[in-house]
């Protein structure tokens, strides 16, 4: 729909990528003993799940991983890469998101929001003035 | 010291050769560390191993909790519980406070396949 108004409410830099700017957002992650973990992930739409960790912010989770049965494979240009899987909850503004963090079985990692997150968000990216918001729609009056 | 292993899939080798030359490191460099991390590892491993193993001779009993988050830690099933609170509590009222512990949303939680266009576990 057009005239659509969208109100940013927590704005964060881009951070300086090897040619371009990326963006990034900023989540507390708890883990299922309570504790909590600030984190700046960039925003990747090309992966379809929730978090993705580096081997050892991964570690501070895994009070609440999921048995190797349930753990997810994901399908990419170099093949498919096995992941472990883990539960946590995620604060973004002041909403709460049940979300599942993964990392790679072989490898170390990287960190990223992906897909199943994001789509639970209003976000706006502003690539001209390189900042990405979560935002809220303003219903029209 | 000079070590010579045999009957080492090629494949894998081929892998962590190109990855120590990314690391700048030297094979001997790049075996020596993985040594190191497999042995601090081994602790952790152990806890996950008896948690998937307590799960494994569970879950059939499991379908009575459908819906439900139950919990394994210290090998053994601790209980199933309707909210992720109540999995925090249970968990932390543990002594010692667990490492690892199994957490399974039962019939949910399933696994499976998804995308990662361009997915590359390069840093």
């Amino acid at each position: 729909m057009v005239g659509r108004l969208y109100e940013a409410m927590n704005c964060y830099e881009y951070r300086r990528g090897a040619l371009h700017e990326y963006p990034v957002l900023r989540v507390r992650l708890h883990n299922l003993l309570g504790e909590e973990l600030d984190l700046e992930l960039p925003i990747d739409t090309g992966f379809e799940g929730s978090i993705l960790l580096d081997h050892e912010t991964y570690e501070f989770f895994m009070v609440g991983e999921l048995p190797r049965s349930a753990w997810r494979t994901y399908r990419t240009l170099v093949g498919p890469i096995p992941m472990r899987t883990a539960r946590a909850i995620a604060v973004i503004g002041d909403e709460k998101f049940e979300v599942l963090v993964e990392t790679p079985l072989y490898g170390g990692g990287k960190r990223l929001m992906g897909r199943e997150l994001l789509n639970k968000l209003v976000l706006v990216l502003d690539g001209p003035l390189k900042r990405s918001c979560v935002a809220r729609r303003r219903e029209p009056a | 010291m000079t070590l010579v292993v045999k009957k080492v899939d090629e494949r894998k080798l081929r892998e962590f050769k190109a990855e120590a030359v990314r690391r700048g490191l030297t094979l001997s460099q790049a075996i020596e560390e993985a040594i190191d991390l497999w042995l601090s590892y081994r602790p952790l491993r152990g806890e996950a191993d008896a948690d998937n193993a307590a799960y494994v001779r569970e879950r059939r009993r499991l379908e009575a909790y459908r819906g439900m988050y139950a919990v394994f830690a210290h090998g053994r099933f601790i209980g199933a519980y309707r909210t992720l609170e109540e999995v925090t509590a249970a968990l932390r009222a543990l002594s010692p406070r667990p490492r690892h512990a199994v957490v399974v949303k039962v019939g949910e939680d399933e696994g499976g396949e998804l995308e990662w266009w361009g997915g590359s576990m390069r840093p």
